[in-house]
């Protein structure tokens, strides 16, 4: 045993060590339960929409997004290095497993998990005003800021 | 000293020392980029740069507004984006990195490049200056 460093204070370190990566230790601990997004994803990728859920895409559509994010969709969206690697993992570590297919140009919102999950959705639905984009997810998914996006969640607006 | 001493330094400079090393004003960050710019800034061209296309589809104003102590949206995803003015959010120039990191994203997509130091103090300078 390391003299400088006991059993139960390293444990302690390599968690708080972590919560500095963004890295949610509670979301460690808790085995079995969904975990909540890392810090990190929230604060890179939800400020611009909402923190998509990696099972919505295969892993290597998130690789291929991870490794452009210069170039995402018409912005830059560059993170930096150790945060790229730190998302990364995460995105493919929670990654959708049934999908054996990426959807054109790996967008989440044209992949069969997402157009399963939103067959009940007509379209004169998707074209009232306060929705009008797929990727819109606050606009039905009230608790979709904190990567929440239970069916007990949802209030569609009606115009 | 007793054994623990190392790591109670060590927790201690990893938890705090980078919230110490990147917090800084609006104020204290307009310095440096007035600093790095020669000397001064100029409020109303910033206003201007910000409310300008540069070439390309969109403007700094597309997502944040033209008088950014209101709330703008995001032009694609339609995301609410928070008030860039300092004045209405609180959270806003609060963090070096943060504040560099945006300015090249955003410089990136409307201007086409990283802004200057010289844009950056005029932007922020008129920023500072708009009241709620």
């Amino acid at each position: 045993m390391n003299k400088r460093f006991p059993r139960m204070p390293r444990t302690l370190a390599i968690l708080a060590s972590l919560g500095m990566f963004g890295v949610n230790p509670m979301a460690i601990a808790n085995d079995g339960k969904r975990q909540a997004p890392p810090a990190k994803y929230i604060e890179e990728c939800a400020s611009c929409h909402a923190p998509f859920p990696a099972k919505m895409l295969p892993a290597a559509s998130w690789t291929t997004l991870m490794s452009s994010l210069d170039r995402h969709f018409g912005t830059d969206a560059s993170v930096d290095a150790a945060t790229a690697i730190t998302l990364s993992q995460w995105l493919r570590d929670n990654a959708s497993r049934r999908m054996s297919t990426r959807p054109p140009e790996d967008r989440l919102t044209k992949g069969s998990e997402f157009l399963r999950e939103h067959r009940e959705i007509s379209p004169a639905v998707w074209s009232r005003p306060t929705i009008k984009s797929a990727g819109n997810c606050a606009a039905c998914h009230t608790n979709s800021a904190e990567g929440r996006f239970s069916e007990h969640d949802v209030r569609i607006p009606k115009q | 000293m007793n054994r623990m001493t190392p790591l109670i330094t060590t927790l201690s400079a990893s938890l705090f020392f980078p919230l110490l090393a990147a917090a800084a004003t609006p104020q204290e960050q307009l310095a440096t980029y007035v600093q790095n710019a020669g000397g001064r800034a100029d409020a109303s061209a910033g206003q201007a740069f910000f409310n300008a296309k540069h070439g390309r589809d969109w403007s700094c104003a597309t997502c944040h507004s033209a008088t950014p102590t209101v709330s703008g949206k995001h032009a694609t995803t339609s995301k609410a984006i928070t008030p860039l003015a300092p004045s209405a959010d609180a959270a806003r120039f609060n963090d070096v990195a943060k504040t560099e990191k945006w300015f090249r994203r955003n410089c990136n997509d409307v201007v086409g490049r990283e802004c200057s130091a010289a844009e950056k103090a005029n932007v922020l300078a008129w920023l500072i200056s708009l009241k709620p």
